[in-house]
């Protein structure tokens, strides 16, 4: 069975590309993605509205194992138009589960320095949020700003400061938890807290 | 589904009136856009843009999970919706067999008519050319 996509397809992708949006101009910021649409079991709502509102045949879409079935690689040609690969590292966009198993972000496509905007993007689904792993500063930061993904462990936030460390190329973080959306670009500095 | 496309919005209507009813959600709701029309000079030479067409695609979805696909020319987005309605429809046994006896069987009737009588009216006006065989000097 095919899952209903966005209702008013115009509308309801702005809206989820202004959370989007923001979300990556505020980097650690949570911010609130509702969406009306159906997804396929086990993609979140939110990280489908992500998918519909940002993929399109031309962005290859890669999907972790714990995601990779017949009804959401269906959903995502359907009604994005997206073909969905089995290589990492020619994916534009990745999509995985915190807590599973995903490709090294060194391994996917970092755009390169003519062209930075040719990297891939990691949306990777989440519990929730609670403030505490890391703390955060760069564009779009005033000071700090503590951040912290429920299933996400230490080797993960090393990734990403070795992530950030490469900038200008590299790759971008969405987190996709029940209703809400919250961005790491490459631009963000991260210093891990002790207590992890 | 040619039958459900090419049928006039006001015929499709009027025979698939007690159709319309049925419950569904819309799996894709109306959304008009342009195709490319290709085609090939004599059938066969090499493919070129002929231009754009005026699409109005719909999806939906019964109750019992069944889906409906309707691709329709034009900007009607009731036509496309009652047509990929009726194209679910047409995948159940029960239904399927009302709906073509209820719309399908009147409309595809109709078209056939209306081909006919094109077609009459062409032949009516149809020229045989031919050239005397003009004797060699």
């Amino acid at each position: 069975m095919t899952e209903r996509g966005f209702l008013d397809v115009a509308m309801q992708s702005a809206h989820a590309f202004r959370a989007i949006m923001q979300a990556v101009a505020r980097p650690g910021r949570v911010l609130e993605l509702g969406s009306d649409l159906e997804a396929p079991d086990p993609l979140l709502s939110s990280a489908a509205a992500v998918a519909l509102t940002l993929c399109d045949f031309q962005t290859p879409i890669w999907l972790a194992p714990e995601l990779r079935n017949e009804n959401v690689i269906h959903y995502l040609r359907f009604h994005a138009g997206a073909p969905v690969t089995d290589e990492p590292g020619k994916a534009q966009f990745l999509f995985a589960m915190a807590g599973e198993t995903w490709p090294a972000p060194a391994l996917l496509m970092q755009g390169t320095h003519e062209y930075p905007d040719r990297s891939a993007t990691l949306v990777i689904q989440v519990a929730g949020f609670a403030p505490g792993d890391v703390v955060l500063s760069g564009p779009g930061i005033l000071s700090s700003e503590p951040f912290g993904v429920a299933g996400l462990n230490t080797s993960f936030w090393a990734a990403m400061v070795e992530n950030h460390a490469r900038f200008p190329i590299g790759i971008d973080v969405i987190f996709a938890a029940p209703g809400l959306v919250a961005a790491l670009p490459r631009a963000t500095e991260i210093r891990l807290l002790e207590s992890v | 589904m040619r039958v459900l496309s090419l049928s006039d919005w006001r015929d499709l209507e009027s025979y698939a009136k007690e159709v319309a009813g049925t419950p569904h959600d819309l799996l894709r709701a109306p959304e008009t856009g342009l195709v490319m029309l290709r085609g090939r000079m004599g059938a066969t030479g090499a493919a070129f843009n002929l231009g754009e067409a005026t699409v109005t695609r719909c999806a939906v979805r019964l109750v019992d999970g069944t889906e409906g696909h309707a691709y329709v020319m034009g900007r009607n987005a009731a036509h496309a919706r009652l047509a990929a309605l009726c194209d679910a429809l047409l995948q159940g046994k029960d239904s399927g067999t009302a709906v073509s006896e209820m719309v399908i069987a009147p409309l595809e009737a109709k078209l056939q008519a209306a081909h006919v009588e094109t077609s009459t009216k062409a032949a009516a006006t149809k020229v045989d050319f031919f050239t005397m065989v003009r004797g060699d000097d």
